[in-house]
């Protein structure tokens, strides 16, 4: 029993003691970087776990950005505390030597940083945008076997119910945002777990309706389980692009001066997907990354492994520069949230 | 014509030498892992999920089907010799079948569970094939109103689990109800009980509080009293003809209890959410519930064994086929399994029951041919494990700590599951000392996340009228009151039936 | 006279504390979702918690015809004294402290060695095993399953001073 309580204590003081890190410093630039990064290993973190879209993004350019870059590439799932952990180790503790990067959507980790939500350490306009592709526009989408049909059916309808998970997710607020614009009756229904939980919900008539990602909507208008009907959005994008955009069914000059509002910062729902690195990389590795990623997404056989994995065509190449800009504007926005918060607050009991 | 064609396509496919290696070898691992503590199916097919990125489907998805649905009889083995269960859905075996191991009877309990497997699986897969078109309109009927309602009788089976002392037995669900509180809430997001750690975001995890609250008083037991976990002068006991023995047993005597089992597990296993984990306690209770001897539930009743581990078995096929049919996993290995299909390019839902029914019929098959491969190494491997119940528990103490601490951390690579385990250990260690019912926390911790979630949101979509919302929530409010009372039922309709036995003697004098 | 408190009343006291730090944090919660089933779960036990103190402290249970068992069944267990149990649930706390500070690789061999040795094993048997022991997880967890085990605190303190 001695011995145990002497070892144990040992063990509690050097855990103690063992607690003090050192911060990171700045990397030094001294190779070329197509020489730094020959041998090396560079790790793709998500924050999403092993089979999600950003999980299948990364492990694809991890079979395509190798022969690009000279290094091979690693992904890590890194899902503690709903990726927020990640998120701020990437704002304090990783290394800025451009072998740690992240790929995810604007939609997993602005919102957070817009709501000012107070587990949130990083600031995304201080992030180094390796490069992404363009965000595409949400919809709303209903069961082909329900009594809604059509857009009108849609604006017609009294007490409609949408399925939605977090309260405070990009389709939770682009929901909001369409229900305000377009006038709908309803409310926002929370809890529903994840997009099958949602599909099941319209399915199984517990909801009249969702929103959802193009991607999911293409791939359940395949399957025959959701009829999507418009796009939340200021114009048609791809895919989907056959339905309408909500501001063609609904005249600019009858908005309100908070719809309008809303409508200029819009940007706010962006899904842009991309890879970016902490703050602090040297810039020529920076260029380095930028271009390979480019490289890669050029490439066409990574372009039919993502169609493969994920049944969506890769949307348009946007640069780091662009999503940088993106990002700045964005937090110029924070204060918008106020009424953005107000009309998810309306719909969502 | 054409599903007939589909199946006997794939029975030629699952002979394939190269398929039948691949199956085989990923039973072997999948048997090794199960036997493994706290290793569970989901974790083995988490672990592989890198590997499987880009692999041909028709080799990648029997290492799947073989690894999810074999570990669970691997866990089978552990729960039964010593007392862990090797996967969540293997926890209610541990009560009655580690109790027949003590008593010197793990060769039987083993025989028992090997029966209740595979005849658990085979039977799920005939199932399976029969109810493919009518798949859909049974998950179209169990709505959010009558999974809470589903979830609410699954909880009113802790009355029948801790009927020994109901107030310490209710105390234990509570705890496991604010422990499923941990973490995240469902519907706003928002963190709760975290004290500000963001590891504790997600919650505590089910295999980690399993560990502390059944396993590791196992083995803390084990060391305090310095002895083997069976009697060491046992002669006979272990051998193949106890194992045969058991097997034997349950068609002579558990038949009836293993149907039952098997259905209520298939069932659990096609709705969405529910999981294994719960399903098995369910089946569990009711087994106490129906059987003669309901006082030997926790020292060694073989229903006790059959019952759930025909219900583990059971529930893989069906969780199987909803994840295909309609791409809504039905547990936590599913969501690994919708990843992996994912990966290797393959998209579940209906779409693929229809374009590649062949495929669908393949990974039946292999979860078929992977259970018979299984059983037959888990019944020459058997005799030779059980010699571990005879072994000192020093040497099974120094191995299996530190397998169960790794393991814990495995699972998500977070420390913070360390110190849970060892918070949650000293609560499972002192809640067997003192008489609180483990079983009924655990039920508590698994249904609670899912009991919020649903109530919250029959709430939202009814109101107060979700009871009366379908008439499958009737059905299921009307269950509620007879799960409670189901013991004074019981002795009302028997006496009802003697008078009537009575009179009818009466009648012929 | 003086009522001596039985173990159980000392673990229905610390039950009782664990739910009341449960209703209070919870009714500090803003919105009714998300306070709703923790303070009502918790009120419920803290009401059961109650009332099973009363019971041991009045030394009057309530008995069901199995009751008698169970009490067979704890007065078992309890011929083993507490400590011997805190005994074991130190060396498991060992073993995971050790994890912490050491990393796997480490800790496991240097347990299984300091544990083996302690209960009657031969210094060289009890290293061998530990040796093998570390080796199987290494093989199997890191080497064929790719899984980073943990490197402990020391790893990382003294990484990071004297470089990567």
């Amino acid at each position: 029993m001695k011995t145990l309580l002497t070892l144990s204590l040992l063990l509690a003081v050097a855990m103690i003691a063992g607690t003090v890190s050192a911060a990171p410093s700045p990397a030094a630039a001294t190779d070329s970087p197509a020489k730094f990064y020959q041998g090396k290993v560079i790790t793709i973190n998500t924050q999403s776990p092993a089979g999600s879209t950003s999980d299948l993004w990364a492990r694809t350019l991890a079979v395509y950005l190798p022969e690009i870059t000279g290094a091979k590439v690693a992904v890590k799932n890194e899902t503690a505390g709903g990726g927020r952990v990640i998120e701020n180790a990437f704002a304090t503790t990783i290394k800025p030597d451009g072998l740690t990067m992240m790929f995810t959507s604007a939609g997993t980790i602005w919102p957070a940083f817009m709501t000012g939500d107070p587990a949130v350490k990083f600031d995304i306009t201080k992030f180094q945008y390796i490069g992404g592709t363009e965000s595409s526009n949400t919809l709303i989408a209903v069961s082909p076997k329900g009594k809604i049909k059509t857009i009108d059916d849609l604006r017609k309808a009294k007490g409609l119910k949408f399925a939605a998970s977090n309260k405070t997710s990009l389709l939770t607020y682009a929901n909001a945002l369409a229900m305000s614009i377009l006038g709908l009756d309803g409310r926002i229904i929370t809890g529903f777990q994840g997009s099958t939980g949602r599909l099941l919900a319209i399915q199984q008539g517990d909801a009249d309706g969702l929103v959802t990602s193009p991607v999911s909507a293409a791939r359940g208008m395949t399957d025959g389980v959701m009829l999507p009907l418009v796009q939340i959005g200021t114009e048609r994008t791809k895919p989907c692009e056959e339905f309408p955009s909500m501001m063609e069914i609904v005249k600019a000059d009858t908005l309100n001066d908070m719809q309008k509002r809303l409508i200029a910062s819009i940007d706010i729902l962006s899904d842009a997907k991309f890879l970016f690195a902490p703050p602090g990389v040297p810039q020529d590795r920076m260029a380095f990354l930028s271009g390979a990623f480019k490289k890669a997404l050029e490439n066409p056989a990574l372009r039919a492994a993502m169609l493969k994995a994920t049944g969506e065509d890769i949307p348009p190449y946007v640069s780091g520069d662009a999503l940088s800009k993106m990002a700045k504007q964005l937090a110029a926005r924070k204060p918008e949230m106020t009424i953005w918060n107000d009309v998810l607050n309306k719909y969502v009991k | 014509m054409e599903l007939f064609s589909a199946f006997t396509d794939a029975l030629v496919r699952i002979f394939h030498p190269t398929i039948l290696l691949v199956t085989f070898v990923s039973t072997v691992v999948a048997l090794v892992f199960g036997i493994l503590p706290a290793i569970s199916g989901a974790l083995v097919c988490i672990l592989i999920l890198p590997f499987l990125y880009g692999m041909d489907p028709f080799i990648g998805m029997p290492i799947l089907c073989a690894l999810f649905s074999v570990s669970c009889m691997g866990g089978s083995i552990t729960a039964i010799l010593l007392g862990i269960p090797g996967d969540n859905i293997n926890a209610a075996t541990v009560i009655d079948g580690f109790a027949m191991t003590r008593k010197g009877q793990g060769g039987r309990a083993l025989g028992l569970s090997l029966a209740a497997n595979i005849l658990g699986a085979l039977a799920s897969i005939g199932i399976s094939f029969l109810l493919i078109p009518m798949i859909v309109p049974i998950i179209m009927t169990f709505k959010t109103a009558e999974m809470l309602l589903i979830i609410v009788v699954a909880l009113l089976f802790i009355s029948v689990l801790t009927k020994h002392n109901r107030i310490k037995g209710l105390i234990a669900a509570g705890i496991g109800l604010l422990l499923s509180c941990i973490g995240y809430q469902a519907s706003t997001g928002v963190a709760r009980f975290t004290f500000g750690n963001l590891y504790l975001y997600e919650g505590l995890e089910t295999p980690t509080v399993l560990m502390g609250i059944l396993a590791m008083p196992v083995l803390l037991e084990l060391h305090a009293t310095g002895s083997t976990i069976a009697p060491s002068d046992m002669t006979g006991a272990g051998r193949l003809s106890e194992l045969v023995g058991g097997m034997k047993e349950l068609l002579r005597s558990y038949k009836s209890i293993w149907f039952r089992g098997s259905v209520i597990g298939y069932f659990f296993g096609l709705l969405p959410g529910i999981g294994g984990a719960a399903c098995v306690w369910m089946v569990y209770g009711h087994a106490k519930q129906t059987s003669r001897h309901p006082e030997e539930f926790g020292k060694g009743a073989p229903d006790g064994i059959v019952a759930p581990e025909a219900a583990s078995n059971s529930a893989h096929p069906g969780d199987l086929l909803i994840t295909l049919a309609l791409g809504i996993p039905g547990s936590g290995v599913m969501v690994v399994l919708l990843a992996a299909f994912l990966m290797m390019g393959v998209t579940p839902g209906p779409k693929l029951l229809i374009e590649h029914t062949t495929l669908c019929f393949e990974m039946l098959l292999t979860v078929a041919a992977a259970n018979i491969m299984g059983a037959a190494l888990f019944f020459f491997g058997a005799p030779l494990l059980t010699k571990v119940t005879r072994v000192s528990p020093y040497y099974i103490f120094a191995y299996l700590i530190p397998l169960i601490v790794l393991s814990t951390f495995v699972s998500r690579e977070y420390t913070v599951d360390m110190i849970v385990i060892a918070i949650v250990s000293l609560i499972g260690l002192f809640m067997a000392r003192f008489g609180f019912s483990a079983p009924a926390l655990i039920l508590g911790f698994v249904l609670g996340k899912m009991l919020e979630t649903y109530l919250t949101l029959s709430l939202d979509l009814h109101g107060f009228t979700f009871f009366f919302s379908s008439p499958a929530s009737v059905a299921l409010t009307v269950l509620i009151p007879l799960t409670i009372f189901f013991d004074h039922i019981q002795r009302f309709l028997g006496r009802l039936l003697h008078r009537k036995v009575e009179l009818l003697h009466g009648d012929d004098d | 006279m003086r009522i001596r408190p039985t173990g159980t009343a000392y673990f229905l006291i610390v039950i009782l504390i664990f739910v009341l730090i449960f209703l209070t944090v919870s009714l500090t919660y803003d919105e009714m979702k998300v306070k709703l089933l923790p303070a009502l779960i918790s009120a419920i036990t803290l009401v059961l918690t109650v009332i099973a103190l009363t019971q041991e402290f009045k030394g009057a249970a309530k008995t069901g015809s199995t009751e008698k068992q169970v009490e067979e069944t704890d007065h078992k267990k309890k011929e083993v004294p507490l400590g011997r149990f805190l005994n074991a649930f130190g060396w498991f706390f060992l073993q995971i402290a050790g994890v912490y500070v050491l990393g796997f690789l480490i800790a496991i061999p240097l347990w299984i060695f300091i544990y083996l040795w302690k209960h009657g094993h031969r210094w060289w048997s009890a290293v061998l095993q530990g040796a093998g022991a570390v080796l199987i997880v290494y093989l199997v967890f890191a080497v064929l399953l790719q899984v980073e085990l943990y490197p402990g605190l020391a790893w990382q303190f003294f990484g990071s001073h004297f470089g990567s």
